[in-house]
Formats: structure tokens, C-alpha cells, sequence
């Protein structure tokens, strides 16, 4: 099955990688990404597009409990 | 004022007492920081027991646990309790030395990125960029540490940051984080399965003491009347003895706790995560029941078994909302408590009983602190508990060592208790350096090594499930746990014969000093019941002493 999730994180130390990490730990391989940083140059925008056989709600409440995760939002 | 002073005054500022660690190259600033402040430094002989001794300290004390290590080893060695305090949601902050930010990345002496590595075992982390972060940093970690679902947050704090000279300790910025309130509109949802259930089991977990709900817990199970069983961290929760608890679920759980959940028509789920070693399999877990399940994490809400009522939020006003009489008066009769023979087969001393006396024996102000293996799941099954500071263990992670640094650090949370080391001659051997430890701020910790001369839960296991084919389990050539003991200053004493069991748990817990107990029990003495692997939990393996 294939997902997309949009994702606002603020700009911290090793963020996209706690977030990239919590995606493939929960079962989730990601096949596309784009990331784009905000104007005001404090969070970046992500879009992955993912792959799994799991159910989505569950990872989006695990992104979320993420300190640097501001919105979550699955399609 | 440098950078260590400037954290060592944030910590202050937490209001911490006692940091747990051993010093090294890129954590020196902060030692000399440390050298005459407030707050009280306790070495140990491993970076591993630093972090346990501070997970102990938290579990028992309610507060942040704290620990420092040097970067590289020094930092790898906190893993392991970094990933206990993680699965267990324990409230630690772990400090480490990092070398100077000009060599971040370059493959300096002592330097690893424990950043990178413990990502997926901490809440949070960070990496220090200037001294001026400090305050707002420390200040924020604490707050992540303890507030929601708590955890272990890292601070990695380059040497240079430590040493960087700043005018003043600046002011601190963090954010604060409120619980959610539970759905108002789901409580109503709950109330109604509650009330039209006719076999109702409340299934409680570690998040209750986390949540310090224990008195409303006891409330609303004491309201409703329903039948509690408990997982391993939900020990004490709910008085042992009492009628209503009908024990721990699980592998190694009693049989009444399993048949009442296998047969239930409702499962109240509190702060619990459906834990494989608490469900067996899963899909035949108590197969009847619709499910209330109430946790401050919504992450754990329908990640193993999906409920019929999710209850997202703050534990204490849930339970104050559902306290209501349930109808239950036949049910309540089905579920009673089973009975155990303590007679053993043998003269020798037997490990159920000797627990059991140990605790009853302990009085009210104790703590006992597991090992990890066939002596854990004997305290668990057969130890007395009134409230859940008086049982640590390693739930989630099963980190063998843990038991002693743990009651090192239940000790510094509350000197005035009876703290006891439970072990295996397993365990013990993971961190028995930590012996010095006891002995050199003589701290009055009992330890109890429970000798099989086996890895005695591996065994079990090679025995049942393997063909009997025993594969490096032999620890017949462990060093003499007394003697080594005594070379320290510690008095210790052998126990062989059940007879005696009385008298050593007497002069054990009398002695106003450190002891050890070396207890020798059968080498085939075997946990029961067992639900083997991949099975409900009513397909239970019972042995020989029911």
C-alpha cells in the first residue's frame, strides 16, 4: 500500500533524520520525498510518498509524539 | 562563568540532587564543576550503572534521574539504560561529554555520534551548540523528560561549549507541555460498555504509576468492583493481597489473571501497551472482549489491538469519570485469586517461598530492585507489594544488570528505605563491579543472589522448547558471590536448606549494613505457570507446584 504523508517539523539538530528514522523503525519504507525549507527558514515541509502493509493512523500518532513535528497529515 | 557552570547550575536549578556518572577527556569541564557545588556526585564503576542507578533513583523518587558519561565509550556504554528508561518510559536526562564542535565529525579520539545512535531510543535529544543554550536546553529536557509520556532525553555538550566563558548563568526559555484532556464524548462511550458488560476486567499498567494515579486508580477499581490484572510494571498498582487483584497476566502470569481476561467481555486497558509478553498471541487475546483503552499515549491506542473505545489524555480525570458500580456480583465470584502450594519437592530452599517470605518480611518502607530472569518472574508472581516503588524491574528491555545499580540508585532517592538487590548468578555478573559501589558510600543495599549456577530462564526454555539441548547455560564457574563480597568489607552468608530460609531472611534484612545472601536452589527449578510461545494465554504450562 502506498501513502503519502505531509509533515511541518521545526528546524533542529538532526530532525529529518529523527523523522526519517521513526518512519522506517515503524515499518514504513520511504520510496519518494520532497522537502522544502518555510520562508521564514524555521520548519521544513515534507512530502513522502511510502510503502507498507501497516495501517497509517499508527505511524502518523508516532510522528506526532516527534518534538519536532508541528502537523502531520496523511493522504 | 563557563559552560559547566552554567549547566551544573541549570540542573540546580531542576532541582537535582544527585547526578549518577564517571568522569572522562571531554567531560572534564563538568567534573570541575561539579567539584564542591550543591549538587552530590555518585561515581560508579561503569557508565551502564549510571544510567540504571539514575533509572532506579527516577522509578522510586518520581523525579528526573540524571547521569553523566565522557563521549565515545563512554557515552555507548549509557545506551543500554538509555534504552531501558526508553521502553520502560522512565524520566531521565543522560549528559555526555562530546569532543570540541571544530572536531565533530572527523573521527576524533573518543568521538561517536551518540546523537545518531540513540535516536530511536530517546524522546528527544540534543546537541549543544553555545553555552548560552544551556539553560533554555537543560530546562526543556527536564520538561520532555517528565511531562506526558516520560522518557530519556540526551544532552551531548561539546568540550569546547563547556569550557566557553559566558558573562552570566542567562535567563531560561522552555516550552511547558499540558496533558489533554480525555474526549468527553468517548468517556460517555466507555461508561456505556461498562455498564452493559457483564464480565469486565480491568488491565492495568506502568502508565498508572508514571501518571502518579495510583489513589484514583484504586478508586475507580474499588468503585467498580471488576476483577484487576496487572503486567509486569503495573505491579503494585493495586495492593497484592487484595481480593480484587488477581495477579500479573502473561507468560508468566498467574492462572487467574489469565482465564479472567481470556473469558471477559470487556477489557478496561489502563496504561498498558498490549505487550507481547503480556498478550501471547495476540490474535487469540482475550478473544470475547471489546476493549477500553485508556493511555496518555495515542500512540499506543490501537497499535497492537485496535479498541472499541480509544481514551487519549490524562489518566486521573478518565478514572474519576468512570468509577460507577458495575452489576457484576456473578462474575466477581468466577474470578477469584488461586491458590499456591509452597511445599517443594525437595529440603532445599525454594525460590517462590524464600520471595514470597523476603517481602512479607520487608515491611511496608522497601524497595525490592530484580534482575532480570527466573528470580524476576518469581517476585513478580509470589512477592508481596502495596504500592509500585516497592517493585523496580526492567519490563520492557529485560536488562540483565540492572538490579544492583538500580538499588543504588533507589537508595539515593530515599536513604531511609530497605532497599533489595533480588538477583541471579546470571545477572549479578553484569554489573558486579558495582559492589565497590555499595562499599564505598557504604550504602545499606541486601542482595540476594538466587543461584542455580545456570542461566536458569534460558535454560527453562532449552528444556521445553529445545530437546533439552542446553547450549551455553552451564555458570558453574562463577567466582564464590561471599568471598568477593567480603573482599570489600561486605558481610554475606550462604543459604542451602529451606529450613533456614526463616533465619536469613531475619539476619538479611536486621543488618543495618550491606549484605549479600548467596541462596543455592535447584538448578532444575523451573518458573510456572508458562503460556509457550505463540499461544493464548489460557494454554498454559502449570509444572509440578499447583
Amino acid at each position: 500500500m502506498t501513502v503519502t504523508l505531509s509533515i511541518t517539523l521545526e528546524r533542529r539538530e538532526r530532525c529529518f533524520e529523527r523523522l526519517t528514522g521513526a518512519i522506517g523503525r515503524r515499518g514504513f519504507e520511504v520510496v519518494g520525498a520532497n522537502v522544502r525549507l518555510s520562508d521564514d527558514g524555521e520548519h521544513l515541509h515534507v512530502r513522502f510518498t511510502l510503502e507498507s502493509d501497516r495501517a497509517v493512523e499508527s505511524l502518523v500518532r508516532h510522528v506526532s509524539n516527534l518534538h519536532d513535528v508541528t502537523q502531520v497529515v496523511a493522504r | 562563568m563557563n559552560g559547566a557552570k552554567v549547566l551544573i547550575d541549570a540542573l540546580e536549578r531542576e532541582g537535582v540532587d544527585v547526578v549518577f556518572g564517571y568522569p572522562g577527556g571531554a567531560i572534564m569541564p563538568v567534573y570541575d564543576a561539579l567539584y564542591g557545588a550543591k549538587v552530590k556526585h555518585v561515581l560508579v564503576r561503569h557508565e551502564q550503572a549510571a544510567v540504571l542507578a539514575a533509572d532506579g533513583y527516577a522509578r522510586v523518587s518520581g523525579r528526573v534521574g540524571v547521569c553523566l558519561a565522557t563521549s565515545g565509550p563512554g557515552a555507548t556504554n549509557l545506551v543500554t539504560g538509555i534504552a531501558n528508561a526508553h521502553l520502560d518510559s522512565i524520566p531521565l536526562v543522560a549528559i555526555t561529554g562530546q569532543v570540541p564542535t571544530s572536531a565533530l565529525g572527523t573521527d576524533a579520539f573518543q568521538e561517536v555520534d551518540i546523537i545518531g545512535i540513540t535516536l530511536p531510543i530517546v524522546k528527544h535529544s540534543f546537541l549543544v551548540r553555545s553555552a548560552a543554550e544551556l539553560p533554555a536546553t537543560v530546562c526543556e529536557a527536564f520538561d520532555l523528560a517528565r511531562s506526558g509520556r516520560p522518557g530519556p532525553v540526551l544532552i551531548d555538550l561539546p568540550k569546547d561549549v563547556a569550557s566557553e566563558e559566558v558573562a552570566a548563568s542567562p535567563a531560561r526559555h522552555c516550552r511547558r507541555h499540558d496533558l489533554p484532556a480525555p474526549d468527553s464524548r468517548k468517556l460517555e462511550r466507555a461508561l456505556g460498555l461498562m455498564k452493559s458488560s457483564r464480565r469486565p476486567v480491568i488491565y492495568a499498567g506502568g502508565g498508572i504509576v508514571l501518571a502518579q494515579a495510583v489513589d484514583v486508580f484504586r478508586r475507580f477499581a474499588a468503585t467498580t468492583g471488576a476483577p484487576v490484572v496487572t503486567t509486569l510494571k503495573g505491579i503494585g498498582v493495586l495492593r497484592t493481597e487484595d481480593e480484587q487483584n488477581l495477579g500479573m497476566i502473561g507468560m508468566h502470569g498467574s492462572a487467574a489473571a489469565n482465564h479472567a481476561v481470556q473469558g471477559s467481555d470487556l477489557l478496561i486497558a489502563v496504561g498498558v501497551r498490549f505487550d507481547d509478553r503480556a498478550t501471547g498471541k495476540l490474535s487469540e487475546f482475550a478473544p470475547h472482549a471489546k476493549v477500553i483503552h485508556l493511555d496518555i499515549d495515542g500512540a499506543e491506542v490501537g497499535k497492537r489491538r485496535a479498541p472499541e473505545v480509544g481514551l487519549v489524555g490524562a489518566i486521573e480525570p478518565a478514572l474519576d469519570h468512570l468509577a460507577v458500580r458495575l452489576d457484576i456480583d456473578p462474575w466477581q465470584r468466577m474470578c477469584t485469586r488461586e491458590a499456591w502450594s509452597y511445599e517443594p519437592p525437595t529440603d532445599g530452599v525454594y525460590g517462590p517461598r524464600l520471595l514470597k517470605k523476603l517481602t512479607e518480611a520487608a515491611g511496608e518502607h522497601f524497595t525490592v530492585c530484580c534482575d532480570v530472569g527466573q528470580h524476576q518472574m518469581w517476585v513478580a508472581q509470589h512477592g508481596r507489594f502495596t504500592q509500585p516503588e516497592q517493585h523496580l524491574t526492567s519490563g520492557g528491555l529485560g536488562t540483565m544488570g540492572y538490579g544492583l545499580p538500580a538499588a543504588i540508585g533507589a537508595h539515593f532517592a530515599d536513604p531511609a528505605r530497605q532497599v533489595i538487590n533480588v538477583t541471579g548468578d546470571g545477572s549479578i555478573m553484569m554489573n558486579f563491579q558495582e559492589l565497590v559501589t555499595v562499599a564505598r558510600y557504604r550504602l545499606p543495599i541486601k542482595i540476594v543472589v538466587m543461584d542455580n549456577q545456570s542461566l536458569g530462564l534460558v535454560r527453562q526454555w532449552q528444556e521445553l522448547f529445545f530437546d533439552e539441548r542446553y547450549s551455553e547455560v552451564d555458570l558453574s564457574d562463577n567466582p564464590d558471590f561471599v568471598r568477593v563480597a567480603e573482599s570489600l568489607g561486605i558481610a554475606g552468608a550462604t543459604l542451602e536448606r529451606g529450613s533456614d530460609e526463616d533465619d536469613a531472611v531475619e539476619a538479611l534484612l536486621a543488618a543495618t549494613e550491606a549484605r549479600i545472601l548467596h541462596v543455592r536452589i535447584d538448578r532444575k527449578a523451573n518458573v510456572w505457570p508458562l503460556v509457550p510461545p505463540n499461544r493464548a494465554n489460557d494454554d498454559m504450562l502449570v509444572g509440578a507446584h499447583r
